[in-house]
């Protein structure tokens, strides 16, 4: 016969070869689904890599042994939350997780096209024992994190105290900045040179175009970043301190400091969405995540801060972040997170046309 | 005569320099990945510090990534061949049709591959959402046929386009009936072309991410897979997967060759 | 010359079987990309025309997303870059590639087989992995440059983070796209012409110019239209490889998605993308049609 059927074993095979694999996985994930069967299934929106996994494997197994519940995970790619998706789906009633931690700027969003539900101190009780300053309308700030400088220590000598050091010549196609949260960049710039961090305009990337010639690449990822760092392709630039704690931790000399002109601090709000299938467990959760235990665990192995006053942070972990000390907390700068929403359309306009000069 | 002979071997070399400097220019980065894939190391530093089986084992027993890995096969097996027998129809019918209008059917037909992935998976997702066909594999099936179909249209169309119909018309005046000419002439000719657009089918499904990922949510692919331990963790894990694709797909092809379905000059011919 | 199918078969009821059957063999692929594609393009088209500020949605219809493009001083020039790197790109791969398509035919059996093999392994790994791998090699501090410092060179040149490491990064991938199609083209020349030309006389260099080369230029063509229109589509690579200071349209659309949640926006930039590369695609379907053998 003509080609049509020899091609017809390969497809055959490939299809039964399939077909078999997937028979011999699909069995273990059937068998489990029947003892669960009898206990509730809850679906959170969760984070991925080392967050993630310290999240699945010590934070929700004595949560679901304690309530007799079964909890699901979608790892957020990124740890972002798909706001397009969530948007559609909670319009269409159905959200496809109950409890949504997202970033500042996606809580704006969530919060203007009322996609999710107040809560307040009698629905998680564990306000009390959080910094006023972390709570939001709609759920606690968890996860704080923090940008500022971090620098190589073995071609830096001396501990630099100042965002203008990145601009510094010696430091020639050595220096990294993100292109993510890029507002961070601007409204550095803008502290650096007129002490506000408003308005963005012609003056910050006139300032911005300076830093130019020092500057190698801008990471997009925090696994990138981890990446220069780790490989010394860079040797000073704007970090997140998570990233920075992670790296120093598998032993490459790097420091991260927090700038005198001042340095940012963020959080996930935990929020959740309406229509939520249960409520009143998401609450639970979210107030169970907020205690001093599941917050000390993620502050060891996530690098993260945490707004509950409780928490008791090891030595160790107190020497790499610097939003374990309240102190330095207050020092942070306070972001206009509306303004930066309102804005972010113009400035991204502006951010790419200095890219590309 | 020795001039020019002279002249013919530098230029035959030369041709030959470029492509074995292109074939080792496209090799070198996978080359630099197999080895990593070999790492023991938490992360992807060059070379390696110690070496070992440690991260295929992760990718071959960590649930996740089988999931990811055997829906990406299921996916991308369905896709290849209706891939190749809808794109062979729709090309034939554009090259065998009327002329008028073939140019619009053409510009229609490999349109998917011209829209942006980003916009196109958005539009998809309204539509799956609506129809309740979120994060299913049938709906994979169904984006990952609409972009690998415009590369058939075009590699095939091409191969018709060169293929000479007098010889399907000299099977035709010895009293083959139409579609028995095309099936026992025409079809073994554009083997070569059959083929490459069965392993383009194949790599676009695999390696699709921002349509399946819009389209996802706990139905993951090998791509979404790898983008989320990238952009937590430069985990050699992405490393391991990429050399046991080239690994079995290096065994696949070595099974073709003894089926004897190498890509080779119209049989017709010989 | 022979003429086109109609006029071989004589019979009218021959021609009305074989029309309906032509009509037939487009329908699966038409009722597919009426789900998949026209229907997501006309939602996409709807959402163009609604204007989003501060991230929530104006009810109302506004042409405004359309007259930014022209007028915001970015996206004009965002596409203006991509074109130009598309046409680079394209270029690149075709220049490396044909001699590549060359060797590939001119080889047997399972040398032939490695060499696809090779051409096609770039695709094998995921783009994000692969722009990984380059850092290493490309890098700063990567394999290219700790040789070339070794050697004594002082400030080697920048490989990557810029325009070149974008075409570098892309023409690895894509040259299969232009490789496969004129190796296809090539394939199907009958040796027989080329073998008669060369008894005749023709040096080899002839042979190719004269005889190999035009027959070859539909896989051609195919190939470099197919990477350039790819091309315009990249968004992933640009942000490795370019250091994150190329932008292309792609990416702009992306991040309009993404971080600014402006989806009118971001659909009617791609409709226009749409518009332009359709353009594209029939001026070089009008090209293919001048070197389209008579028959």
């Amino acid at each position: 016969m003509g080609a049509r059927k020899q091609f017809d074993p390969t497809r055959r095979r490939f299809l039964s070869l399939s077909g078999s694999v997937l028979a011999a996985v699909a069995s273990p994930f059937v068998m489990s689904a029947k003892a669960w069967a009898q206990s509730k299934t809850f679906v959170i929106y969760s984070f991925d890599g080392v967050l993630g996994r310290a999240f699945k494997e010590q934070v929700i197994p004595p949560f679901e042994q304690q309530h007799g519940v079964r909890i699901e995970t979608i790892t957020m790619p990124g740890s972002v939350p798909p706001m397009q998706k969530v948007k559609a789906m909670v319009e269409a009633g159905r959200p496809e997780a109950d409890v949504i931690p997202m970033q500042l700027t996606d809580y704006v969003f969530a919060r203007r096209n009322n996609l999710v539900i107040p809560l307040g101190p009698s629905d998680i009780p564990e306000y009390k024992n959080l910094y006023p300053q972390f709570i939001t309308e709609h759920g606690p700030g968890l996860l704080l994190w923090s940008y500022g400088i971090a620098y190589n220590t073995r071609h830096i000598k001396e501990e630099p105290s100042s965002w203008r050091e990145l601009w510094n010549p010696a430091y020639k196609g050595r220096v990294a900045i993100n292109d993510p949260i890029f507002e961070h960049v601007l409204q550095m710039v803008n502290l650096t040179y007129s002490g506000k961090l408003l308005p963005i305009n012609d003056q910050t990337f006139a300032r911005l175009s300076e830093l130019r010639p020092n500057l190698l690449t801008l990471y997009t990822t925090g696994a990138q970043a981890e990446q220069l760092l780790r490989r010394e392709e860079v040797w000073i630039g704007g970090m997140w301190n998570s990233r920075t704690a992670a790296v120093q931790d598998e032993g490459v000399p790097v420091r991260f400091i927090a700038p005198k002109e001042g340095f940012f601090v963020r959080y996930n709000p935990f929020c959740i969405p309406r229509g939520a299938r249960d409520p009143d467990l998401a609450k639970t959760w979210i107030n169970y995540v907020c205690s001093k235990e599941p917050q000390g665990l993620i502050a060891e192995k996530g690098y993260q801060g945490s707004p509950n006053k409780e928490v008791v942070y090891s030595e160790h972990i107190k020497s790499r972040l610097i939003v374990t000390d309240p102190n330095v907390i207050q020092r942070a700068v306070k972001e206009d997170f509306d303004a930066i929403v309102d804005n972010v359309a113009d400035w991204r306009r502006r951010w790419d046309a200095w890219k590309q000069a | 005569m020795s001039a020019d002979s002279g002249r013919e071997d530098v230029k035959g070399w030369v041709t030959r320099g470029i492509a074995g400097a292109t074939l080792v220019f496209l090799v070198l980065p996978q080359f630099i990945l197999l080895i990593e894939s070999f790492t023991a190391d938490n992360h992807l530093t060059f070379p390696p510090s110690r070496y070992g089986l440690r991260w295929y084992g992760y990718i071959l027993t960590d649930p996740d990534w089988v999931g990811a890995l055997v829906r990406s096969m299921v996916v991308a097996s369905v896709v290849t061949p209706l891939t190749v027998l809808i794109g062979l129809a729709a090309a034939f019918a554009l090259d065998r049709g009327p002329r008028r209008g073939r140019r619009a059917i053409y510009t229609l037909l490999i349109a998917p591959m011209i829209l942006p992935h980003v916009v196109l998976g958005l539009g998809q997702f309204q539509i799956a959402f609506w129809t309740h066909m979120q994060d299913t594999l049938a709906a994979y099936t169904l984006a990952h046929l609409t972009i690998a179909l415009p590369y058939a249209i075009i590699i095939i169309g091409a191969s018709l386009q060169v293929f000479d119909r007098r010889v399907e018309e000299a099977a035709q005046s010895l009293g083959a009936v139409p579609w028995r000419a095309v099936v026992y002439v025409t079809l073994p000719a554009l083997r070569p072309s059959l083929i490459a657009t069965a392993i383009f089918a194949f790599i676009t499904s695999f390696d699709e991410f921002i349509i399946t990922y819009l389209l996802s949510t706990r139905q993951v692919t090998i791509p979404i897979q790898i983008f989320n331990s990238l952009s937590f963790q430069l985990e050699p894990s992405v490393a391991a997967i990429s050399g046991l694709t080239l690994i079995v797909t290096a065994a696949l092809s070595g099974i073709l060759i003894a089926r004897g379905q190498l890509p080779g000059a119209p049989q017709a011919m010989r | 010359m022979v003429e086109r199918g109609w006029g071989a078969s004589s019979l009218s009821s021959d021609r009305e079987e074989v029309s309906k059957g032509l009509w037939l063999l487009l329908t699966p692929a038409a009722l597919l990309y009426l789900i998949t594609f026209l229907a997501p393009l006309v939602v996409l088209l709807l959402v163009s025309f609604e204007r989003t500020t501060g991230g929530v949605t104006a009810s109302s219809i506004s042409l405004q997303n359309y007259a930014d493009f022209f007028s915001d001083g970015v996206t004009l020039r965002a596409v203006g870059r991509t074109l130009y790197l598309s046409f680079a790109i394209a270029l690149g791969c075709l220049l490396l590639g044909y001699p590549v398509a060359l060797s590939m035919r001119r080889a047997q059996g399972a040398v032939r087989l490695l060499l696809l093999f090779l051409v096609i392994s770039p695709l094998l790994t995921s783009v994000i992995v692969r722009n990984v791998s380059w850092i290493l090699i490309l890098g700063r501090e990567g394999l290219i440059n700790v040789v070339l410092r070794e050697l004594g060179v002082s400030d080697p040149p920048r490989l990557m983070y810029n325009d070149l490491g974008v075409m570098i990064g892309v023409v690895h991938v894509y040259l299969a796209f232009v490789v496969l199609p004129v190796f296809a083209s090539l394939a199907s020349i009958d040796p027989a012409v080329e073998e008669s030309a060369a008894s005749l006389g023709a040096s080899p260099t002839r042979v190719f110019l004269h005889i190999t080369l035009p027959l070859s230029v539909p896989g051609v063509i195919a190939g470099f239209t197919l990477v350039f229109v790819l091309c315009i589509g990249i968004y992933l690579t640009p942000v490795v490889m370019g250091g994150n200071f190329v932008v292309t349209i792609s990416m702009i659309i992306a991040d309009l998605v993404r971080t600014q949640f402006d989806v009118g926006r971001a659909s009617a930039f791609s409709v226009m993308v749409l518009l332009m590369v359709s353009v594209l695609v029939w001026a070089g379907r009008q090209y293919e049609r001048r070197h389209e053998s008579p028959r």
